[in-house]
């Protein structure tokens, strides 16, 4: 049925394009163009991340062993978040790809902890997005070091910090903790192969709405907000380093390219801006919050997003006091 | 389920059983995110108040210093860390002196050098900004050095002629770095020496002498009667020079001597000069001639003194600059040619195509004096040479004298009275003077071409101030060629 569904849905949306591709755009108002100019591109530049995301996460979920885990894990807690955040060296997806593997790696049994430790850590911790924020500053002003470092020490505090919660499961919406229970059950009734296809397709209905709904809302807010007035905080050194967290939440541009992206500011903005946006853009914006509601409960994502923002503007800061 | 997995679950089991201690637990873990919140917005504001009272800071400094002492005009750019407001000309300094210009755009302070920068030498610019958002006020400050460039001069002496070297500075001194048994002249060219030398039959050869790891290049030239006024230009990698040869007359007429400027590209694999020809590629005789400075192109002079403006690897056509006495030489830093005409003298501007006569203030000297070489510092001030005869003891002797708008002043007069001036010309960043004076003693060497006096000193001078800095051995300074 919902293959049928799907089917009908993306013969309407061909029909479409080939009946009206050459309309005039002049009824669109410039706003509207934007918008969908803006949308579009986040979501065509986030799709290839989140299926990769739902591939590796089909893997871990299937056909990666539970012991894998706790045979390659250290034992002490403190060394399993450390050894999490380092694990996107080896999966180099960008945020969106990281919560369908994160929630690939909460049914195969790690804690929420230590999968919100790689979540926040692995967009930065990884070999694309190093590479690519090098290319883009090298060693100027530490913007580089300061994303590493900055990445894994926030990365770890969210880690420890919900660690310390008496029962991390309820840090989970009920309806992904209830799907954690039937992952388990199913291990013992069906074939692996039909595991991965159910997998994949629930992974793929959960997350494409949201990123959907994600892309919409962030391209909807960068069309109402003016960026003259973000560049006019650019010269302040505390709003700077505000203005561009702000940007960075609302433009929800992958890590593994917003090196490029914030280039463009780096004439403007202070070096501690630049830190803060790659720092706080890796690991919170409006496209990640739509994706991560699909896991976490909403006080959880508010408790993630306060300390995320915080660690920011503390790192932004301290960049700009020492750069 | 892993192990992870259950023992987790058996923790919130046993926990289940003690509602008191999960409620604890739960307190517990709100207060710690109440108190690494409250430790984060503490340490976020600290670090605000730290920010706003903090001054902007140099981030990043871009200059050039080597293009620097070459050409006016060059900029220094400093960056900051954060946007500062305009600065006035009260709030920033260099030392030593210069005359500069400062504009800022944003977190970007362009000092512009109106004038070259002098030779090693350690400037220090000191700049009072303040930041555009929270007015906190910094001093920012920056010094750099200066390149000690190389000098080259030519020492002849019986049997071996040599090319020496000295850096500006005085830190190197008559260093050999070429020697033959005679060298007729010679020019830089990047790391090579374009040298004039002779083989056994007297025949003049043009060569690429090394200054760094490379091989020596012969310079193919026509079977050459002469080679004469070798010339570079390192930015273009281009070397020419006069061959005069012998040209068989057509019809069996008899044969005539031509003089033939050729380019030799260092960057042409083929190795084979250009032969420079005039409009219509028809042959061109060359009387004289000289590179644009900074460019490729060259100004040529023909026998009927008509100037030529050529491009020698180029494809477009001669362009004629009209009938002149001679070539003075270009005003520093400026593609403005300085010409002689009958009648005084003009300035052919090749980048405007204007040729304007000049109007000098006439030199308040003695009018028995005669004139000598003059060279141009801009369209009003210029540097001549005057010589004093004495008919009785059949002595010369020598001055310089730079006059400009407010009259005539004397530069440079030889530490003996019956030394002389033989030539002198401006560095290439025109704040110095090399001038080639020949001792009482010395005596002609009696080359053919580019004859030279033994006994031969060049002197530094500077021009602002006429100081003397040093003296080297030999003459013909690269600064000349």
């Amino acid at each position: 049925m919902g293959v049928i569904v799907g089917l009908l849905l993306l013969a309407t949306l061909v029909t479409v394009r080939v009946t009206t591709a050459e309309l005039p755009t002049e009824a669109l108002s410039d706003a509207a163009k934007d918008f969908f100019t803006l949308s579009i591109s986040v979501f065509i530049e986030s799709l290839p991340f989140v299926f990769l995301g739902v591939v590796l996460s089909v893997l871990v979920q299937v056909w990666v062993p539970a012991s894998v885990f706790d045979r390659l894990l250290p034992r002490t807690p403190v060394l399993r978040r450390v050894a999490m955040s380092l694990l996107g060296v080896f999966l180099p997806v960008c945020e969106c790809g990281n919560v369908p593997l994160a929630r690939g790696l909460i049914v195969r049994g790690l804690t929420v902890s230590e999968s919100l430790t790689f979540l926040m850590a692995a967009p930065i911790l990884n070999p694309v997005t190093i590479i690519t924020t090098y290319q883009a500053f090298g060693w100027d002003h530490g913007i580089l070091a300061g994303r590493i470092v900055g990445g894994f020490v926030v990365a770890n505090l969210i880690g420890w910090m919900f660690s310390r919660h008496p029962r991390q499961h309820e840090l989970l919406t009920p309806k992904f903790e209830a799907s954690c229970q039937v992952a388990h059950t199913e291990h013992t009734t069906r074939s692996r192969v039909r595991r991965s296809v159910l997998a994949f397709a629930e992974e793929t209905s959960t997350m494409l709405p949201a990123l959907v709904v994600g892309c919409a809302i962030a391209g909807a807010i960068q069309v109402g907000v003016s960026r003259d007035i973000m560049l006019a905080l650019g010269s302040d050194p505390v709003w700077s380093v505000l203005a561009l967290m702000a940007l960075a939440f609302v433009v929800s541009i992958c890590s593994n390219v917003d090196a490029f992206f914030v280039l463009a500011f780096g004439a403007l903005f202070m070096p501690g801006a630049i830190v803060a946006f790659l720092v706080f853009g890796a690991m919170i914006d409006i496209k990640m919050l739509a994706l991560l509601r699909t896991t976490f409960t909403t006080g959880t994502l508010v408790r993630l997003t306060a300390i995320v923002a915080l660690c920011s503007l503390v790192l932004g800061l301290g960049v700009n006091l020492i750069a | 389920m892993s192990t992870e997995s259950a023992r987790g679950s058996r923790a919130e089991s046993a926990r289940a059983e003690s509602p008191r201690s999960e409620q604890r637990q739960r307190a517990r873990f709100q207060r710690l995110t109440i108190a690494v919140v409250a430790v984060l917005v503490v340490t976020a504001g600290a670090l605000s108040l730290a920010n706003a009272l903090q001054g902007p800071r140099l981030s990043s400094v871009e200059v050039n210093p080597n293009t620097a002492i070459q050409r006016p005009g060059q900029r220094l750019i400093l960056r900051t860390n954060q946007p500062v407001r305009e600065v006035t000309s009260a709030q920033w300094s260099i030392t030593p002196a210069t005359d500069a210009e400062l504009t800022v755009a944003g977190n970007e302070l362009t000092l512009r050098f109106a004038e070259s920068l002098d030779y090693a030498t350690e400037y220090t610019i000191t700049v009072e900004v303040a930041g555009v958002a929270t007015g906190a006020t910094g001093t920012l400050e920056y010094t750099f050095r200066t390149p000690d460039p190389q000098l080259f001069t030519l020492l002849r002496t019986e049997g071996v002629d040599r090319i020496l070297r000295h850096s500006f500075s005085g830190a190197v001194t008559d260093e050999v770095v070429f020697e033959a048994e005679r060298i007729q002249e010679y020019a830089l060219l990047g790391d090579y020496l374009a040298v004039v030398t002779f083989d056994e039959r007297g025949t003049p050869v043009l060569g690429l002498e090394p200054l760094a790891d490379r091989p020596a290049v012969t310079v193919p030239t026509p079977p050459a009667l002469a080679i004469r006024v070798v010339r570079a230009s390192t930015q273009s990698n281009l070397l020419g020079y006069i061959v005069e040869h012998e040209r068989s007359g057509g019809g069996g007429g008899e044969s005539t001597v031509a003089s033939t400027l050729f380019v030799y590209d260092l960057s042409d694999a083929s190795g084979v000069p250009i032969e420079v020809t005039g409009i219509g590629g028809m042959p061109l005789i060359v009387v004289d001639w000289t590179f644009v400075p900074g460019t490729g192109s060259l100004v040529a002079q023909g026998p009927d003194q008509q100037l030529y403006l050529i491009d020698p690897l180029g494809s477009t056509e001669p362009v004629p600059l009209g009938q002149h006495i001679e070539l003075r030489g270009f005003i520093p830093g400026t593609a403005r040619l300085v010409v002689a005409d009958f009648l005084g003298g003009s300035v052919l501007d090749l980048v405007a195509g204007s040729n304007e006569p000049i109007t000098l203030r006439e030199p308040e000297l003695d009018p028995m004096l005669a004139p000598g070489k003059q060279v141009f510092l801009d369209d009003e001030s210029f540097f001549h040479l005057r010589h004093r005869i004495d008919y009785e003891t059949s002595s010369v002797s020598s001055a310089l004298y730079f006059t400009d708008a407010r009259g005539t002043v004397e530069v440079f007069r030889p530490p003996s009275e019956s030394s002389r001036v033989l030539d002198y010309c401006l560095s290439p960043n025109a704040q110095h003077l090399a001038i080639e004076v020949v001792s009482p003693e010395g005596v002609p060497d009696h080359y053919p071409v580019e004859p030279g006096f033994t006994a031969t000193m060049v002197y530094l001078i500077n021009v602002e101030d006429g100081t003397s800095e040093r003296r080297l051995n030999g003459f013909a300074p690269d600064w000349c060629r």
